[in-house]
């Protein structure tokens, strides 16, 4: 065990030695694996914060249902009574057309063009707040509601968010891809690295194999080698994340306050700088272990 | 007695080429000074490589100490090569690193590390007379002296084996008499030594046993005159 140990200690004090000594050879190669897995973390903070905007936005959605003009005092209070008794209904507030009139004309920049209106224009309407905001029930509510008597028109005033996550599924989608590609490519860029770095000790790996260094012993500081340039990588991805996520919030809160909202981009730091460094460490592995075995094919 | 390294009609070829070594039988026994001696082409490196299991015979059987190193695994030959002491006639040297760095490397391989190897490295050093040069590059030796760094390293893992292929080829006689003595003087306590040589003229003792090659054939094989 102790031999064991003092093997891979020897190896990372080695790979450590020649990092520093190269270090800036390192630190353009831990550079360009940084700011490439930055990229689609960014992307993916990106999205995941807007889907949950989205759901949020979603949850504050209603149903806007129109009476008819003709709609009288029993019509109203009919569907009053069959709004109370849906069970998929969980609150609503009805606002008679001579309020709604009331609030436009406080509201709007036009108000002594409206108030000179002959007769009024607006219906009396219900603000409904469902209780599942998932697309199927929302369409039956919808019809259900259409059905009433006395209704003019039903609208779902989250129908352009359902556009909208519909199109930031696909953009989760489109950077797993991209992700994926992007990791492909690093694994290239590291693997050829490393294989430059076995040609550079070529020298070493033919005596060491000729005074008996078994397979893992040669390979053993390129897999280092590969696993540090990934870590040091990550550790960069993540500073990048965290500076840019930090810059954009500087901008994105003030646009955001000025229409009421508090949206800015976060993320669990632990669990993302996490997964980034398990994910770059692993990636430089692979590349290093792809390196060397494909160079052992050719005796180095 | 069971020999420490025995040939039985060994014949190596390698692809696209004629025999190397063509029926070779001998035995070595084990702290025997051993000369391998015979032109350039003859097969003394093929021989040795054989020996080092960094070659495997293309037919006959090879044994060191009782295995057949055609059978055994390729996982279990660098434990195999640790029983040798190695040394080349180009030294096989890593000129990035010190003197004290390139005896540690065998060391390192069989995981002996900190003051005992360090201890280790300076007493092999110093039986080569290179000590007070342990934190010089090798680059900046001289012929004599690289190979005594090579032979430093080579026993630094107490071998039962040493292993020197043409040693002093490229050396004037009084370093190349300066190796040679070293080589006695691991053989003088025990360690069963082999030395590849053009011709055996210049060495300053006389082995135990000479393997005259001449076109991968063994000539002579037995105790000097």
């Amino acid at each position: 065990m102790k031999h064991w140990l003092n093997q891979h200690v020897q190896a990372l004090s080695l790979v450590l030695g020649r990092l520093k000594k190269q270090w800036l050879d390192t630190l353009m190669i831990c550079a360009v694996i940084g700011v490439t897995l930055a990229i689609p973390s960014l992307i993916y903070v990106i999205v995941d914060n807007l889907n949950g905007l989205v759901t949020d936005v979603k949850k504050d959605s209603q149903i806007s249902l129109f009476l008819n003009k003709s709609a009288d005092e029993s019509s109203i209070q009919n569907i009053q009574q069959q709004l109370t008794n849906n069970p998929n209904i969980k609150h609503f507030t009805f606002v008679s057309k001579e309020n709604a009139l009331k609030q436009l004309i406080a509201n709007s920049k036009n108000s002594d063009l409206i108030a000179s209106l002959d007769h009024n224009p607006l219906p009396d309407a219900f603000f409904i707040e469902p209780n599942s905001i998932a697309k199927q029930d929302l369409q039956q509510l919808q019809e259900s509601l259409l059905a009433l008597n006395g209704v003019q028109d039903v609208i779902v005033d989250s129908e352009w968010m359902n556009r909208l996550q519909s199109l930031l599924r696909i953009g989760s989608q489109a950077i797993w891809i991209f992700g994926g590609l992007l990791c492909f490519t690093l694994v290239a860029v590291i693997s050829n690295t490393i294989r430059m770095q076995i040609l550079t000790h070529k020298d070493e790996i033919e005596v060491s194999e000729l005074i008996g260094a078994t397979k893992s012993f040669i390979r053993r500081p390129f897999l280092y080698l590969g696993t540090s340039f990934g870590v040091i990588g990550g550790v960069i991805a993540c500073f990048t994340l965290w500076l840019v996520t930090y810059l954009f919030n500087l901008n994105v809160t003030k646009f955001a306050q000025e229409y009421q909202s508090s949206f800015s981009l976060h993320f669990n730091v632990f669990t993302t700088f996490l997964g980034m460094l398990a994910v770059s460490a692993s990636i430089g592995w692979l590349a290093a272990y792809l390196a060397i075995t494909l160079k052992a094919k050719t005796k180095y | 007695m069971d020999s420490m390294i025995t040939f039985d009609q060994v014949t190596k070829r390698y692809p696209k080429s004629d025999d190397i070594l063509h029926g070779v039988s001998f035995a070595i026994q084990e702290g025997e000074m051993v000369f391998v001696t015979g032109r350039s082409g003859a097969g003394k490196s093929t021989l040795l490589k054989l020996i080092a299991a960094i070659e495997r015979p293309t037919h006959g059987t090879v044994l060191i100490n009782n295995q057949n190193v055609s059978q055994i695994r390729n996982a279990a030959i660098p434990f195999l090569r640790r029983k040798f002491g190695l040394i080349f006639q180009d030294h096989k040297l890593l000129y990035d690193r010190n003197c004290f760095q390139n005896v540690l490397l065998p060391l390192s391989i069989n995981g002996i590390t900190g003051e005992e190897a360090a201890k280790r490295v300076r007493a092999a050093l110093d039986k080569v007379g290179l000590l007070s040069k342990e934190k010089m590059m090798p680059i900046t030796l001289s012929g004599g002296e690289q190979q005594r760094l090579a032979i430093a390293r080579a026993v630094v893992s107490r071998p039962s084996i040493l292993i020197a292929d043409e040693p002093t080829g490229n050396l004037d006689s009084t370093y190349a008499h300066d190796i040679m003595r070293l080589f006695k003087a691991f053989h003088q306590v025990g360690v069963t030594v082999i030395v590849a040589m053009h011709d055996t003229s210049n060495a300053p003792f006389q082995p135990d046993q000479i393997l005259h090659l001449s076109q991968g054939r063994l000539l002579k094989n037995g105790v000097s005159a």
